[in-house]
C-alpha cells in the first residue's frame, strides 16, 4: 500500500517538472532573452548527456572507457560528414563490438 | 512503476534508493529533482505549444522524456518538415513510440534478467549516446551552438559526479551561456 503512495508521489512531480514550464510559458509574455537562452537547451542538453559517458572525472580520477570513447568518437565523425542518423547509429554500434572484439582479444 | 512514472534515470535511482531502504519521501524529492531538466526542456518547447488547448498540452507534457524531445524539437525547429500546425501529431507519436517501447524493454528486461543474468556487458546502453549523438551533430550549425555544446560537454564531464543529476543542470546553464555569450561577441564583431 505504502508502494503504492510512492509510485503516485514519483509520478506527480514527474508531470509537475514537465508541465510546470509548458504551463507558466503559456501565460506570460516570455522576453526575447529568455527565448534566446532556450534555442541553446537542445545542443547543450544533448552534449552533457553524451560526454560523460564517453569521458568522466569522477572521484579525483579520470574514467576513460576506451572502447566506448573509440566508438563515441568515430560516431561523431560520421554524424558531422554524412548526417544521417542511421548510419551514424549503425555504424556507432558497429564500432563498439568492433573495438571491444579487438581489445578482448 | 514504468506505466506510471515512465522516467528512466529516476526509476534506477528509485530502485536503488528503495534497496536502500530510503524513506519514501525522499525517494519523491530526488524523482523531482532527477527530473528538473524536463522543466528546461518544456521551457524550450512551450512556444511551439501555445496555440494548442491545455488538454493537449498536459498530454504532450506527462510523456516529454530525453528521446522525444530530441525528436520532437528538431522537427519543430525544421522548417521544411511539414506544416507547423500539424507537428504536434508527430511529438505525440515521438512520446507513444518512447512510451510503448519502454513498457515492452521493461517486460523484456525483467524476462532476461531472471533468464540470463546480467547483460550489461554486450553494451546495448550505448545505443542512447549514439542516437543522440546521430541528433546533436547535425544542429551544430553555427559557431555558437558549437560553443554551447563543447561547454556543455566539457563541464558535464567533470559536474557528472555531483548527485541527483545536478551535474547535467549545471553543465546545460553554462552551456547556455557560453552560446549566448558567442552569439553577443559575433554581432559585436
Amino acid at each position: 500500500m505504502e508502494f503504492a503512495f510512492l509510485i503516485l508521489g514519483m509520478a506527480v512531480v514527474t508531470f509537475a517538472a514537465r508541465y510546470s514550464m509548458i504551463f507558466i510559458m503559456g501565460r506570460w509574455d516570455v522576453p526575447p532573452i529568455v527565448t534566446r537562452a532556450l534555442t541553446y537547451v537542445p545542443m547543450a542538453a544533448f552534449a552533457a548527456l553524451i560526454a560523460p559517458e564517453l569521458l568522466r572525472f569522477e572521484r579525483d580520477v579520470f574514467v576513460l572507457p576506451t572502447d566506448r570513447f573509440m566508438a563515441g568518437v568515430i560516431a561523431i565523425l560520421i554524424a558531422a560528414f554524412t548526417r544521417n542518423t542511421m548510419l551514424t547509429i549503425v555504424f556507432g554500434m558497429g564500432s563498439l563490438w568492433l573495438v571491444q572484439a579487438i581489445l578482448i582479444r | 512503476m514504468s506505466a506510471f512514472v515512465f522516467a528512466g534515470s529516476s526509476q534506477f535511482i528509485a530502485a536503488q534508493l528503495i534497496t536502500l531502504a530510503t524513506p519514501f519521501p525522499f525517494i519523491v524529492l530526488t524523482t523531482f529533482i532527477v527530473n528538473l531538466r524536463h522543466a528546461l526542456y518544456g521551457a524550450s518547447v512551450a512556444k511551439y505549444l501555445s496555440k494548442l488547448s491545455s488538454g493537449w498540452r498536459a498530454l504532450l507534457a506527462a510523456q516529454l522524456t530525453d528521446e522525444s524531445y530530441a525528436t520532437a524539437i528538431v522537427h519543430y525547429r525544421d522548417d521544411t518538415r511539414g506544416d507547423a500546425s500539424t507537428k504536434h501529431w508527430y511529438f505525440l507519436g515521438s512520446n507513444l513510440a518512447m512510451y510503448i517501447g519502454w513498457q515492452i524493454d521493461t517486460a523484456v528486461g525483467y524476462w532476461l534478467g531472471n533468464a540470463f543474468g546480467d547483460l550489461s556487458a554486450l553494451g546495448f546502453d550505448f545505443v542512447l549516446p549514439i542516437v543522440f549523438i546521430a541528433i546533436l551533430i547535425p544542429q551544430l550549425k553555427s559557431r555558437s551552438t558549437l560553443l554551447a555544446a563543447i561547454v556543455a560537454g566539457g563541464v558535464a564531464i567533470f559536474a557528472i559526479g555531483l548527485p541527483n543529476k545536478l551535474g547535467l543542470l549545471v553543465a546545460i546553464a553554462l552551456g547556455i551561456i557560453a552560446g549566448m555569450g558567442a552569439e553577443r561577441w559575433n554581432s559585436r564583431s
